[in-house]
């Protein structure tokens, strides 16, 4: 039947619609892979929730001057505890002391930074309690990791030609925090729990920065320039506005990474509605190509049906053609998306941005929809067009 | 297979008086009757084989096909009926000319019992084209299409054959072959015939209806 029903067939339309289909769909696979996991960066090991803030005063020429203090005082931070849709506000804990993080670890060359610890209450965290705690009993610090720390070390590590660390993997690393002069350091082995987008600083547990506080303190006054405030449920608009009216602003680090996911999703968006319209011009050919085969042998499917032949079985000839096309430019699409998004993945890390790996499911889900769409079409179309010779 | 027809007439000859046992009239096809439609050019022949395998229905009045309005058959039942009891010979053939004889023959869904493709060839065989076998149909002549034709209609399964001047382009001897060839047939399925002729086919003992 094939040779019967396939005897005029026009090329040079079919590959041009085929690169459609190819291209549509790559596009497709790859905006919706780098669109999911864009979404996903940084969400799953967030430790503080959508309704939760780091909020600072708005810095002016006038503070250099010494007019206008960045911290809050008792009475600012009860104001705000008050209002309506603040669930909770607390200070957030600086150091008193002078601290570096010393990476300690065979598999990567010895790094320290100076740095600063923070500690905001418990409540505010998505942390067990037991596993973020602090004594002098225990033999590490468990410390939360700002992510653009990581993206800093990735970097370093990229510029020194060595391997970059998921959030998996430097989990595991040694890592320790120096505490005091120079000359008379202690060193508190560290462990990390888990990595936020909302502080600057490593997390360490109240318990501990309250003790180091006491015990090393440099003589510096305590700093309460940021507070972590949490609004109520479905309020987080009025806090907002709240932040705007009072000269008050987000922690610009918290904000960084949300504007680039927001960003990054409005061009993929475009993307993703680019691809769409290219399948769906790709698929319109694959229609115009399918009548055009339909039409070559118009006499041939009224012999067909007037033997008695069924509708069903001539379409099914050219379903099975049709499935096979896209079968086969389904695999090569997800081929060049798979080497494409391995390109894009490996000069994310090189920048230090290391994303989930593997493909997303929402590419998989895009593929199959896009298949089943294109089958569908194709079969409603050659039924209805060999319908009308019955 | 029994076909009834109320006062049909063509769309084209609406508003003529036409003297017909056919147009405007009623017509019983009995099961298992033999019929000859007797008429010249242009008195809708092949427009009648038309309306009664369902291809066309610019026309007035109403037939039944065991006692079914036509109108009221669905698709599915056309299919059984296309397949499995009704067959045709039509005017223009309607073979496939960029195939072989045998991939023409081939396009029947399903073979009558007891023809398989041996069997069929031996027919070829009998009307003397087994040597067209795998000859594209192109290259036969109309009088070996016309065979080719008639041999891919009686080779399924039916209930009625209907035949559009099958033997215009045959000489006697393979007219007279054909003929036998397509009683047999008819005797085997216990089938009805409605075959249209110009001049009667004297010798097949058919019932004339004027047309």
């Amino acid at each position: 039947m094939e040779k019967l029903l396939f005897k005029n067939q026009n090329r040079l339309q079919f590959l041009i619609a085929a690169l459609g289909v190819f291209l549509g769909l790559t596009l497709i696979l790859i905006a919706v892979q780098t669109f999911d996991k864009a979404q996903k960066y940084g969400e799953a090991s967030d430790l503080l929730d959508d309704n939760t803030l780091v909020v600072q005063k708005k810095i002016g020429r006038g503070a250099h001057l010494g007019i206008g203090n960045p911290n809050f005082t008792d009475t600012q931070i009860k104001k705000i505890k008050q209002k309506d849709f603040v669930a909770s506000c607390s200070a957030i804990i600086s150091n008193k002391f002078e601290v570096l993080v010393q990476i300690d670890d065979p598999i990567i060359p010895s790094f320290n930074s100076n740095i600063y610890l923070q500690s905001v209450e418990g409540e505010f965290l998505d942390i067990p309690s037991h596993k973020f705690t602090w004594d002098t009993t225990r033999e590490a610090v468990p410390i939360v990791m700002p992510r653009n720390f990581l993206i800093m070390l990735n970097t370093f590590l990229s510029a020194s030609q060595l391997p970059r660390l998921s959030e998996d993997l430097i989990t595991n690393v040694k890592m320790n925090l120096l505490i005091g002069e120079r000359g008379q350091r202690i060193v508190f082995p560290a462990t990390i729990i888990g990595f936020t987008n909302s502080f600057s600083s490593i997390l360490a547990p109240s318990s501990f920065l309250n003790w180091a506080n006491r015990s090393y303190s440099n003589g510096k006054e305590d700093m309460r320039s940021q507070l972590v405030v949490k609004a109520k449920k479905g309020a987080f608009g009025l806090l907002e506005s709240y932040l705007e009216d009072n000269g008050l602003e987000s922690s610009s680090d918290q904000l960084f990474i949300e504007r680039l996911k927001s960003g990054l999703s409005a061009g993929i968006i475009g993307v993703i509605t680019l691809s769409i319209l290219t399948l769906l011009l790709s698929l319109m050919l694959m229609i115009q190509y399918l009548q055009l085969i339909l039409s070559n042998c118009v006499y041939e499917i009224k012999i067909m049906l007037r033997l008695g032949h069924t509708v069903k079985t001539m379409r099914n000839v050219f379903l099975r053609y049709f499935s096979i096309i896209f079968f086969v430019l389904s695999i090569l699409s997800f081929t060049a998306f798979y080497l494409s998004t391995q390109v894009i993945e490996s000069k994310l890390i090189a920048s230090g941005i290391i994303l989930e790996t593997g493909v997303s499911t929402y590419s998989i889900l895009s593929l199959c929809i896009v298949f089943i769409t294109f089958v569908i079409t194709i079969m409603q179309t050659a039924s209805a067009t060999i319908r009308t010779h019955f | 297979m029994e076909i009834q027809l109320n006062q049909v007439c063509p769309n084209v000859f609406e508003g003529i008086k036409i003297n017909s046992e056919v147009w405007n009239s009623n017509l019983l096809i009995e099961n298992e009757g033999r019929y000859q439609i007797l008429a010249q050019s242009g008195r809708g022949k092949t427009s009648f084989l038309y309306f009664l395998l369902g291809l066309r229905n610019d026309y007035t009045g109403e037939i039944q096909i065991n006692q079914k309005r036509i109108q009221d058959i669905k698709e599915k039942e056309w299919v059984k009926l296309r397949k499995t009891k009704m067959t045709s010979i039509f005017q223009d053939l309607q073979l496939i000319g960029h195939l072989t004889v045998a991939e023409n023959i081939r396009l029947i869904p399903e073979y009558a019992k007891g023809y398989d493709e041996d069997a069929i060839q031996k027919i070829v065989t009998d009307l003397g084209i087994e040597e067209k076998w795998n000859e594209k149909v192109n290259t036969l002549s109309f009088g070996q299409k016309q065979r080719v034709a008639i041999i891919r209609s009686i080779c399924k399964p039916f209930e009625i054959l209907l035949c559009d001047e099958p033997f215009s382009h045959l000489d006697t001897k393979n007219t007279r072959l054909c003929q036998s060839l397509i009683l047999k047939r008819l005797d085997e399925e216990k089938a009805s015939l409605l075959i249209t002729t110009l001049d009667g086919e004297p010798e097949m003992a058919l019932k004339t209806i004027n047309l």
